[in-house]
């Protein structure tokens, strides 16, 4: 007699040949499940783009102090006497004139008009050290020169000039009641990238800013001497500052921004699903429903009532594949390469991009699957589990 | 000739919640190979749950069913799915044919479940169809055909891997006159000609006259029919 597996194979050939007649049906469940894998994969994927900007980026022999307490540069205040405390430490590295490789930065934000709206986003704009191009060596100039010190000049991230009006080379630009004059871009893989740049002692003479900083950014002699310079500030007691080497800063900046993005990926993918799941076992209730007497038949015809629930179950499996097939391209398709903005610190837009990768794309199909299953094992063991002769008189 | 079906003491009941309803009552049947046997009896008597048993569908509460010299009362759900594929042709009274297959496919449905190859199974299903009168119909759907034309079909699929048993419930139920008769000369012929034993349950009287033997089926018991009257 012939195997299990030659029968399931039978009726999965007769089901998946006939799918073009039930195209409906079918339909219902495909487009269902496409959807949800298309939203899970592609808020997983903004999520992603935001962990990669803020979290990968810095360098373990680069520390940031801050006032303690600060969550962020913009909270924090450096006074002049702390940054030449912290410049004067050993643990700091020497630049080629001899003094040390530390600057004190300023950050504050501005209004600017978005390219393809007429909304107003905002922009950060950092002041830059003496030594700020050696400290940031992420920043790389793609055209123009950089600002020059005591002249109202500033440079652009490529992310900004993407996003925003009015900040080709030659332009000038408004903040607060000065005039800034666009000298160069320049292009840098983390945050930096959604910021404008200018020199420390213009912008807080022109901004009214005083003689603080927000923030002081030094290069260590290794990566080694960072718990060395933290213990000394943390032992200094003017000092009241947080050292954190550059990773940790962008890591805790990302990680709530992040964290709440995954969160509402899960959340709004979650709520898609549960819809969908119900949408598709509800559709594949039908499917089954509709075909009770058939899979009667065929159980009294001879085929074993495992082989009619297998069969069935692998139809739905195609099925969800298909979706998450759809979902996944169709994720790819609106979202692979494409930017988002979100809003950093409170304040500026960062400038995410986004890669639908093949991870997420599995992790859809992971999800498919287990909805078209969920789906379809349901209507299909409540009717293989009744009795033939039941099934039969419908 | 010798017996093909026996059922001894057959007892058959149904719980539903705790009420106990007993349809068939330590019934005694003998059908011997090559009978047309016509079941009678009003409606809720038995008459489905009776055929049920004799085809594999179901297990009696109490008895034995032998069937071609095997008892199948103690068998299991997989092994009676089994016995039913090489020893039993169902015809049922709507057909029951799978609405997106062609006519041919659903006459090869009963031979997908046996080892023949693919082009022996089509030519097998349109030998079959021939026999029914239906060998131009091979490539139409159900759904384009008439109730006569589907319940042929449905015999052609009953008798495709050649049981020796034939089990129909009602065939003629959901058919005009002229279908009902096409339908009844099949299974006389399949009956005459190729040797098959036929257990028929009809509500028709006229139907009754196309068996070699009637009987009735009323509270739980069987008795003879008196000759096609009704
Ligand atoms: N699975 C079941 N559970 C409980 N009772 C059942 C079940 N199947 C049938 N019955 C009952 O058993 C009795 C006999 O049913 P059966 O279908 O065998 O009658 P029948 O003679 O074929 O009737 P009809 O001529 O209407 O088809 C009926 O009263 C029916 O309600
Ligand atoms: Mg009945």
């Amino acid at each position: 007699m012939f195997t299990r597996l030659n029968q399931i194979g039978a009726l999965l050939t007769m089901g998946l040949q006939t799918l073009p007649q039930r195209k409906s049906t079918a339909g219902v469940v495909v487009i269902g499940i496409a959807s949800v894998v298309a939203v899970l994969v592609s808020v997983l994927a903004i999520a992603q783009g935001v962990e990669r900007t803020l979290g990968d980026s810095g360098r373990n022999d680069t520390a940031i102090l801050l006032s303690s307490g600060a969550d962020d540069e913009v909270d924090s205040l450096v006074s002049r006497a702390d940054y030449d405390a912290i410049a004067g430490m050993p643990q700091v590295a020497t630049a080629a004139s001899g003094r040390p490789l530390a600057d004190g930065e300023v950050v504050t934000a501005f209004p600017a008009r978005f390219k393809n709206s007429s909304e107003e986003g905002s922009v950060t704009l950092r002041g830059l050290g003496t030594y700020g191009l050696a400290i940031h060596p992420s920043i790389h100039i793609s055209h123009g020169r950089t600002f020059r010190p005591g002249l109202t000049e500033l440079i652009v991230g490529a992310g900004v000039a993407r996003r925003f009006r009015g900040f080709a080379d030659g332009d000038r630009v408004k903040i607060g009641n000065s005039f800034w004059t666009v000298v160069g871009q320049f292009k840098s893989d983390n945050v930096h990238d959604s910021e404008v740049l200018a020199d420390v002692r213009t912008v807080q003479s022109v901004m009214d800013m005083g003689n603080d900083y927000n923030s002081a950014y030094v290069r260590l002699k290794s990566a080694d001497e960072l718990q060395s310079l933290e213990e000394a500030v943390a032992s200094n007691p003017t000092l009241h500052l947080e050292t954190q080497s550059e990773p940790e800063y962008f890591a805790a900046q990302a990680s709530g921004l992040s964290a709440a993005l995954t969160v509402a990926a899960y959340v709004m993918g979650i709520i898609m699903a549960c819809g969908a799941v119900f949408g598709a076992i509800h559709s594949l209730y039908i499917a089954a429903d509709a075909r009770r007497i058939e899979m009667a038949t065929l159980r009294a015809i001879g085929f074993s009532p495992g082989s009619v629930l297998v069969g069935f179950l692998i139809e739905a499996l195609f099925l969800a594949f298909a979706g998450g097939c759809i979902g996944g391209v169709l994720s790819w398709l609106l979202f692979n390469g494409h930017v988002v903005t979100s809003m950093y610190g409170g304040m500026s837009q960062v400038v995410f991009q986004l890669d639908v990768t093949a991870h997420l794309v599995g992790l859809g199909m992971v999800w498919a699957c287990a909805i078209g299953l969920l789906g379809a094992l349901l209507p299909a063991l409540s009717t293989s589990r009744r009795p033939v002769t039941e099934a039969l008189r419908g | 000739m010798s017996a093909l079906i026996e059922l001894r003491d057959l007892s058959k009941i149904y719980f539903r919640g705790r009420q106990k309803l007993e349809v068939l009552h330590q019934m005694n049947l003998e059908i011997e190979e090559g009978e047309f046997l016509a079941l009678m009896g009003p409606s809720g008597s038995g008459k489905t749950t009776l055929l049920n048993l004799i085809g594999g569908l179901d297990s009696p509460s109490e008895g034995t069913i032998t069937v071609a010299g095997q008892r199948i009362e103690g068998l299991g759900q997989s092994e009676l799915s089994r016995w039913r594929a090489s020893n039993v042709g169902f015809v049922f009274q709507f057909y029951n044919l799978l609405p997106m297959l062609s006519a041919r496919r659903n006459v090869e449905l009963p031979l997908l479940l046996t080892r023949l190859p693919a082009p022996q199974r089509r030519r097998n299903a349109e030998i079959a169809l021939q026999l029914v009168g239906l060998a131009e119909r091979a490539a139409h759907k159900p759904g384009e055909l008439s109730g006569g034309q589907q319940q042929r079909v449905a015999i052609a699929r009953a008798i495709v891997s050649d049981p020796k048993l034939l089990v129909c419930d009602e065939p003629t139920g959901d058919l005009d006159r002229r279908s009902a008769a096409e339908v009844l000369n099949l299974l006389q012929n399949l009956n005459r000609e190729q040797g098959k034993t036929v257990v028929m349950v009809t509500h028709d009287p006229k139907a009754a006259v196309y068996a070699t033997h009637t009987l009735r089926l009323d509270k739980g018991a069987l008795a003879e029919a008196a000759e096609a009257s009704e």
